[in-house]
């Protein structure tokens, strides 16, 4: 058992990886009400193909990960949302990029909702039925996300930064490839991924300690697939973009555009791909923060307004950094933000650099008073192997040269994605 | 035991209500500005929206956008934020700030005392060119409002719950969008908006909130108060709301737009608010109804039926409305919305189950509870009690829920009169 005092944002944590493979977190919240446990699964929609000792190959049809977050809900005993109601807790799940995950909220009934929680998630129950009928509501779900000007600008942007790579996929799927999913797929993908030594908990809340660790030596005793013994296969993703510009029409009252710079580095070391996404998170800040002479710049001649904003995110085998706006003025605003970003470097000062790391620590404090918030940064860091509650070192740690030399490889000069969504011509 | 804290209560020589709550559950402190207007007439509502994003452009002190960055960078990041609201017929103007607790930080002042001093500067002392805000910020302030009312039909969502509104409270104060009309923004153009904000600081209701670990409150008072010196002369109640309780008309509509799944809303009147005896009831049945996932609605359209991706209700209980939202496929509008009148018989019939009244109340305990984790929604949730003049604690709402009994939700569903239809489906814009 790892325990760690972080007397310094009042946090205490513990971590341990039981006899089960299962690796847990715990970290206690004394004067709160919420409890909230998050099982987080690593299979996510780029999750699609796999190799085992044998070299055997497995594949699997885009949305798996997605859809068997779905089937999961509903098992032999029925909805498993409706099992957590009867006791007052609610359960949620959502499949990410690189994960699914299961969670719950509860006041009281706790360890009953833990129980639940890990009965619904390993005990799977694959009706035919059930699976057609999902596949409607799936349908339904990826109809929903078309008609969203956000979501397409952001799928969009991922489809012509990358050729190969899963994360350009829908995290649902599509219509064509979620007919491939049927009982044999699932109960494949869950015999490969769904094993506890591919899994973390993470609890967050008023409990005690000793008698969470005792339940779940108790409790999760399952020994699948120990040590997860496939290799997750991901295709090669050639260097450099896949399209330079898409331009399309919606139903939107003003048209919107997107920029996206792909991450060419490539690198092992996990502490340097997550202080990486820290790292150019703080570029994009100083470049175009609402304290910069840029963001003025832009909004003084009308060419982005509030809704501008900008995040790179960083993944094992993937990393992007995106710019969004909503212009009237199309090329001009393309334009002014290529300008700025090509010309940066003379901008560059140490000064606005501590002023982005004491914004960062202001933003890390906020984070942290919500459960919620708190207990998928933990998931996030841990991947690789390092611990939220630690940044604030990270933060503080990070050099003024990291950051030019960054820029440079990401960002100046460099070839871009331009998603464009125009106004639909009556 | 619900771990909460409460709100003490105090008054400013200068007639502003202020509220702190002393806790150190959050990492945080929160100090919230709300300035109540009612929600009048097309022209006011648009006056009254653009006020927080003038000030926001820049105060005396803060003379431009990148000057008030830079002060909150100089507070570690301060989070600030200025939106317009509607909460039943009343406008809020709200401005906030969110700092780190001073014992995080090993900064000379007291980061708190510094919000403070902002949020006052920044309400309270505008930059004023010649007897009005600075003209390049009213044109800022209505380009931005104009884009922000046009695009409310990017969210395909949303948009059909403010139309959904609209068409079943047309007449009514209600029906007017929260932040405002590309009319009303151009009848602002004709007057002194600074006159129209000096009135308005001398003549609304202010409530200012402050939550997190604050030592001594009466003496965060103190300061308060004496930085807060503008004289004032409070007109306006604190809540303007209008209850319809007959005269129910049915309406049905359908829009086209360029979409591939359609959004359907359904309009519900209910002459139930928090002061009513029934309201814990109501709280309940809109849960039952609607409101959770075990919820009649929500097992029947959508896992029995997969007739829906989403289907959920939601309560105004400022004005008493209920509004159910679902996104359906258009050749499936008929069944939902038989099936959704079906399920409103049902509940007058009393024809559903102890457990789903039971289920439904541990959700909202559950909720309610939670609802006190967060500062933010200890602020929203005081505010709509006093707007609504019952200051409930949390162990009485809680209390309250457990005790509304089968026969109580029946009387609301009773009460309960869906008037309004309204389908966006597939078409032309």
């Amino acid at each position: 058992m790892i325990y760690k005092d972080f007397s310094n944002i009042d946090e205490e944590y513990y971590e341990k990886r039981l006899d089960s493979g299962l690796k847990v977190v715990f970290i206690p919240r004394e004067r709160f009400n919420k409890k909230h446990a998050i099982l987080s699964v690593e299979a996510g929609s780029v999750d699609l193909k796999l190799k085992d000792l044998n070299d055997e190959i497995y594949e699997y049809p885009k949305g798996i990960a997605h859809f068997m977050e779905h089937i999961l809900f509903e098992n032999r005993e029925g909805s498993i949302i409706d099992k957590f109601s009867k006791i007052g807790s609610s359960v949620n799940a959502y499949t990410g990029f690189n994960n699914t995950n299961y969670y719950f909220n509860t006041t009281s009934n706790f360890f009953d909702s833990l129980k639940y929680l890990f009965g619904f998630v390993l005990n799977p129950h694959f009706d035919t039925d059930r699976i057609n009928h999902e596949k409607n509501v799936i349908k339904q779900e990826i109809n929903m996300y078309q008609d969203s000007p956000n979501w397409q600008s952001f799928y969009q942007l991922l489809q012509s930064l990358f050729y190969k790579y899963p994360i350009k996929n829908n995290i649902a799927g599509t219509q064509k490839s979620i007919e491939k999913i049927n009982k044999k797929t699932l109960i494949d993908f869950f015999d490969k991924f769904y094993s506890l030594d591919n899994m973390t908990l993470i609890v967050i809340g008023a409990i005690n300690s000793d008698r969470l660790f005792d339940w779940l030596d108790k409790n999760i005793t399952i020994k699948r697939n120990q040590d997860f013994s496939y290799e997750k296969l991901y295709p090669e993703e050639p260097m450099g973009i896949r399209l330079e510009e898409k331009d399309l029409a919606m139903s939107i009252s003003r048209p919107i555009i997107s920029l996206g710079y792909k991450e060419n580095s490539r690198f092992e070391n996990k502490e340097k791909i997550i202080k990486q996404d820290m790292l150019t998170n703080m570029i994009l800040e100083m470049i175009f923060g609402k304290s910069s002479d840029n963001y003025h710049d832009l909004y003084n001649k009308d060419l982005i307004d509030e809704n501008f904003s900008f995040n790179y995110m960083r993944e094992k085998n993937s990393g992007f950094a995106k710019i969004y706006a909503e212009t009237n003025s199309i090329d001009r605003t393309i334009n002014g933000i290529t300008e700025i970003i090509d010309n940066w470097e003379q901008e560059i000062d140490n000064e606005n650099f501590e002023v982005v790391k004491h914004k960062f620590i202001g933003r890390y404090f906020r984070s942290l008073n919500s459960v919620e918030t708190l207990s998928s940064q933990i998931i996030k860091y841990l991947k690789f192997e390092q611990n939220y509650l630690d940044i604030i070192k990270m933060i503080k740690d990070i050099k003024l040269d990291e950051v030019i030399k960054q820029y440079k490889n990401l960002l100046q000069e460099k070839e871009h994605v331009k998603i464009i969504i125009r106004k639909v011509h009556k | 035991m619900l771990k909460t804290s409460k709100f003490n209560e105090y008054k400013t020589e200068n007639d502003i209500d202020v509220y702190i709550n002393n806790t150190d559950k959050f990492k945080t402190n929160y100090i919230h500005l709300d300035i109540v207007r009612p929600l009048s007439t097309e022209k006011d509502v648009s006056k009254n929206a653009l006020i927080p994003y003038i000030l926001y452009r820049g105060s005396k002190k803060y003379p431009t956008n990148q000057a008030i960055s830079h002060r909150l960078d100089d507070m570690y990041g301060a989070d600030l934020n200025v939106s317009v609201a509607r909460r039943g017929e009343n406008q809020l103007l709200r401005f906030s700030v969110e700092v780190i607790s001073d014992k995080y930080v090993d900064a000379a002042e007291s980061l708190i005392k510094k919000a403070i001093d902002f949020l006052y500067e920044l309400v309270f002392s505008p930059l004023v060119v010649d007897g009005e805000f600075k003209k390049e910020y009213i044109k800022k302030g209505q380009t931005f409002l104009k884009e922000k009312i046009l695009s409310l039909k990017n969210d395909k969502s949303s948009y059909v719950i403010e139309r959904c509104y609209q068409e079943m409270c047309k007449g009514e104060d209600f029906s007017l969008y929260t932040l405002g009309s590309i009319n009303g923004l151009r009848e602002s153009q004709k007057e002194n908006l600074y006159k129209y904000f000096q009135k308005i600081l001398l003549e609304s209701p202010i409530e200012l909130f402050v939550i997190g670990d604050i030592n001594k409150p009466d003496d965060l008072y103190q300061y308060i108060n004496n930085k807060f010196i503008d004289k004032r002369d409070k007109e306006l109640p604190l809540n303007n709301t209008f209850i319809k309780t007959e005269n129910f008309r049915e309406k049905e509509l359908e829009e086209e737009d360029e979409i591939t799944q359609s959004r359907f809303c359904a309009g519900i009147r209910v002459p139930i608010t928090r002061s009513h005896p029934l309201y814990f009831a109501l709280i309940v049945y809109n849960g039952m109804l609607g409101g959770f996932s075990h919820s009649k609605l929500f097992t029947t359209i959508r896992e029995e039926r997969g007739l829906a991706y989403y289907i959920n209700t939601r309560l105004e209980s400022t004005k008493g409305l209920i509004l159910i939202n679902a996104g359906i496929d258009v050749v499936n509008y008929p069944i939902v919305k038989e099936i959704i009148i079906e399920k409103i018989e049902e509940m007058k019939a009393g024809n559903f189950s102890t457990e789903n009244i039971e289920w439904t109340k541990k959700k909202l305990i559950n909720r309610y509870k939670t609802l006190s984790d967060n500062n933010h929604s200890i602020v929203d949730a005081f505010l709509l009690g006093l707007i609504n003049g019952k200051k409930d604690s949390l162990n009485y709402v809680i209390n309250s829920i457990k005790q509304v009994k089968k026969e109580d939700i029946v009387k609301v569903a009773k009460k309960v009169n869906l008037t309004t239809y309204y389908l966006l489906k597939p078409g032309s814009a």
